[in-house]
């Protein structure tokens, strides 16, 4: 009863028997498809070669543009050379005239000056204490002198000196150190003579 | 299953963009590849010119007053030159120091060139080694040591002694005995 309502299934339909032979040739019937198989048999290919084309024209472009700054980076170097090599002929001679300014500034400063050294053990020197003899070396100097007064006095004063010579602002930029080397009493001038040996500082090595 | 040349024929007949296409690929990967090694060697070939541009941009730039200070160094040496002994002008030599003697008022006592120089250094100078002794006051010994240091030769002082004069009646005398060198050329 009302079975003629009901929607007939595709199965229903497979089911029925055809009534006439199917003579349709489906290679030559038109694609009715929503998206046609040609558009993507055409459209894939296409989007493909476009897509490399873009790809390959970048990459000439960029190609194209490296070569222009390869001119123009040329042309500036052809511009800077003739100038450079100027100043490397004139650098080269400055070199050659520095090594000499150099080598006589070594020259002088390469050893203390002894009237300064004089000078400064004259400036620092107590009134009783005289100085007979300074001997200027390559590692440093050596005083010789004598002392008035009492010996026991005369010790205290060469121990003052000594004290004096080190902490000496001025002989602190180029002295290490400053020892007693001897210190005896002399009977004939009553007097006590002295030895002092103020060690140079090492020069500083070459880097 | 082989496709027949017809069949190729007939599908490139019916899909010739397509076809098209896939032929264009092909010829641009083909082009890729061939030319696949000209963008980095440009761009080697451009970092190699870049750096050389720098460098000689760099020369130019910092040679800006180049030329001025050469032209102060060489006169600077000009003026060391003039102030260069000889090694081989002993007489001259001996001169200078009695000339220094002189203008501070102390004696020499000895002096003497004691050896030939050695080879040439690096700037072309040698040092000229002499033996000097000189007599007098302090202050005329220390003028003399002055006039020495600042004076128009180069001088180096190696060794120095500075001693009372034995047996002096006055008992202010001093010598001072030098060994030094001055600066010259060969």
């Amino acid at each position: 009863m009302l079975s003629f309502l009901k929607k007939k299934t595709d199965s229903d339909a497979v089911q029925a028997p055809a009534w006439h032979p199917n003579f349709r040739n489906y290679e030559r019937l038109p694609d009715i498809k929503v998206v046609r198989t040609a558009f993507f048999v055409n459209g894939a290919p296409a989007f493909v070669a476009i897509v490399l084309a873009v790809y390959l024209g970048m990459r000439e472009y960029e190609l194209f543009s490296l070569n222009g700054q390869l001119v123009a980076t040329q042309m500036q170097i052809d511009a800077d050379r003739p100038a450079s090599t100027q100043a490397v002929q004139q650098y080269r001679k400055f070199q050659e005239q520095e090594v000499r300014v150099k080598e006589v500034d070594a020259f002088l400063v390469s050893k203390a000056l002894p009237s300064s050294l004089l000078q400064r053990f004259a400036d620092t020197r107590p009134e009783d204490i005289a100085l007979d003899q300074v001997d200027i070396r390559e590692n440093g100097i050596t005083l010789r002198g004598s002392i008035r007064g009492d010996t026991q006095e005369a010790y205290a004063q060469a121990s003052s000196y000594i004290e004096i010579l080190r902490n000496d602002a001025v002989l602190q930029e180029s002295i290490e150190d400053v020892n007693a080397v001897s210190a005896n009493p002399n009977p004939t001038t009553g007097r006590v003579s002295f030895e002092i040996f103020v060690r140079f500082k090492a020069p500083a090595a070459k880097k | 299953m082989a496709i027949t040349n017809e069949q190729l024929f007939a599908f490139i007949r019916k899909n010739p963009i397509g076809v098209g296409c896939g032929v264009i690929s092909l010829a641009i990967v083909g082009a890729m590849y061939f030319r696949s090694g000209n963008l980095p060697a440009v761009e080697l070939e451009l970092e190699q010119l870049t750096n050389e541009g720098a460098r000689l941009s760099d020369n130019v730039k910092n040679s800006a007053l180049l030329k001025e200070q050469l032209e102060e160094l060489t006169a600077a040496n000009a003026a060391i030159d003039g102030r260069l002994v000889s090694a081989r002008g002993r007489f001259d030599n001996q001169r200078y120091f009695t000339t220094l003697a002189e203008a501070s008022g102390a004696a020499i006592v000895s002096q003497s060139q004691t050896a030939e120089p050695k080879n040439a250094s690096k700037g072309g100078f040698v040092n000229v080694p002499f033996n000097v002794a000189v007599q007098g006051t302090y202050p005329q010994v220390m003028d003399f040591l002055r006039r020495l240091e600042y004076g128009e030769h180069f001088a180096r002082v190696n060794y120095s002694s500075v001693s009372k004069v034995p047996n002096d009646t006055a008992r202010d005398n001093v010598i001072v005995t030098l060994n030094l060198e001055l600066l010259g050329r060969p």
